[in-house]
């Protein structure tokens, strides 16, 4: 269960206030610039155990920060939030977490640990996770070798087999061929039959509607509609000008 | 949940398979395309402390017998320590892409620094050792008290190598002064000569320094064959614990802003 109660986040930014000397020299300095956003304003929010929730929004309407909140990576400002799943996966990105001089093999090994999964489950898990990256015969070469689209793949099959209670996915499939990313689609459904919690960001209507039960569409950092996906995706395109007008 | 030293290193004991594996990507990574791989981490310290051999009892006669033994077991400890607290100052910032997008302990990357220049410590301590027990026999018994030492250093390591690399996250030109005022310190620090070569009133003024202290104490067991004093003991113990749970204390403090800043 995820409970979001109030939380805001701000951001700020001091002109190139980021080493000593320039300190110094600002500390004569008065004329100190600051600027101050709020991403986030008091957002509420609460996802039961097993809801598939959809985010949309334009960019940079804090969807991405919202995600990073809910993994712990970025802290709220304001407000709190109470995460009780266990075992969380948060694809920010695909293929973080990475090193190019090591090899397909070592760096499974590596990101497995990353995400804070005991190593003695990946052995079961090994050879599914190749078998579904399709990297086979790159196992044993650095990654520097890989195609974009491997080292993607790679990352996402190590994802999808950690078997995660709370799987949030921050638009990282649009990488990828179609093919991969109808396999990728197969196996969120697969892991939402499992009673997993999942938090998708997409800019693409239609597969959120495949995926979510629940829609919570963000615009300039609240929240400006939660519920039934038809409904917050027709409000939604609404507001996005259509072509040509 | 409140904040208690407590959950922050069990936090950090439920990732102990990470701070593993990224120790030996960092070992491994380190040498990466080079053709003496790890010999370049043995030759480094010899070729110095064979300069500094050749410097201070040739050509500056400091008149210590028996040099080397009292030379390479301080240079070594200053190596261990300074280069660590270098490696961790730009640690977190090397590692942006990790602490931006994957949730973690973020303390992993630098106890893997550390550890990374541990090895380098032990092993080049252990050829040290065979080195002594061929050429400077017999040995002092009081040999035996040296991993309490390293066991406290590694803790003062720890600790300066968190606060340092915290402060680099802020500061972007940390990791350079730091490099400075390290430089500055080998020349200020009882390395190569013996603290009682500096004038008795200035000896406390060096002795701040808490590296300093256990150089001091790695002298009198090893060169001096005799156990430091007692005050000595005590008070880099309780230094050198200070600085490790201030380290723990302090990043955890500043941790929450390091995805926003890095």
């Amino acid at each position: 269960m995820i409970n979001c109660t109030d939380i805001s986040k701000k951001f700020r930014w001091y002109e190139r206030n980021d080493s000593l000397k320039t300190s110094f020299v600002k500390f004569f300095d008065k004329s100190k610039k600051i600027w101050e956003w709020y991403v986030l304003k008091d957002i509420n929010f609460k996802i039961n155990e097993g809801e598939k929730v959809g985010l949309v929004g334009k960019n940079g309407c804090g969807k991405s920060t919202l995600l990073k909140l809910i993994a712990g990576i970025h802290t709220p400002t304001s407000g709190k939030i109470i995460n009780n799943s266990r075992r969380m996966l948060a694809l920010i990105e695909l293929g973080v977490g990475f090193y190019k001089d090591l090899t397909g093999k070592e760096n499974i090994k590596l990101n497995w640990v990353f995400n804070g999964l005991p190593k003695s489950e990946l052995k079961n898990k090994y050879d599914e996770i190749v078998e579904f990256s399709g990297v086979g015969d790159f196992l044993n070469t650095p990654l520097k070798y890989y195609s974009s689209g491997m080292v993607s793949r790679l990352g996402f099959s190590v994802a999808i087999h950690a078997n995660p209670d709370l799987l949030i996915v921050d638009e990282v499939l649009v990488v990828g061929d179609t093919e991969f990313q109808q396999k990728c689609y197969r196996e969120i459904e697969r892991l939402c039959k499992n009673n997993t919690t999942l938090i998708f960001v997409s800019h693409s209507e239609s597969d959120v509607a495949k995926v979510c039960k629940r829609v919570i569409w963000l615009n300039d950092g609240t929240i400006r509609y939660d519920g039934n996906v038809l409904e917050a995706l027709q409000l939604y395109k609404k507001t996005i000008p259509e072509n040509g007008s | 949940m409140s904040y208690t030293f407590t959950t922050q290193l069990s936090k950090i004991w439920k990732y102990r398979e990470l701070a593993s594996e990224l120790f030996w990507t960092y070992l491994k990574l380190r040498h990466v395309g080079s053709i003496l791989g790890f010999i370049w981490t043995l030759l480094n310290p010899l070729l110095y402390i064979l300069t500094y051999w050749i410097v201070f009892s040739l050509i500056i006669r400091m008149g210590l017998e028996n040099y080397p033994l009292f030379l390479i077991p301080g240079y070594l400890a200053w190596n261990f320590t300074f280069s660590a607290i270098i490696n961790s100052s730009e640690s977190i910032l090397q590692s942006k892409e990790l602490i931006t997008k994957i949730a973690f302990p973020n303390e992993i990357i630098v106890l893997a620094n550390v550890a990374v220049g541990f090895v380098d410590f032990i092993i080049s301590l252990f050829i040290f050792t065979i080195v002594i027990i061929i050429f400077y026999s017999p040995v002092s018994y009081y040999l035996t008290f040296v991993p309490v030492i390293i066991f406290l250093q590694v803790l003062l390591t720890v600790g300066a190598s968190m606060i340092v690399a915290c402060i680099s996250v802020y500061y972007k030109d940390v990791p350079k002064l730091i490099i400075i005022l390290g430089n500055i310190f080998f020349f200020l620090t009882p390395i190569f000569y013996p603290l009682e070569f500096i004038p008795s009133d200035f000896q406390v003024v060096a002795l701040i320094n808490p590296l300093a202290q256990i150089i001091n104490i790695y002298h009198d067991l090893i060169y001096y064959k005799e156990f430091p004093g007692t005050i000595l003991i005590l008070i880099t113990t309780t230094v050198s614990f200070t600085v490790f749970i201030i380290g723990f204390l302090i990043f955890n403090k500043l941790r929450f802003s390091f995805a926003e800043l890095s």
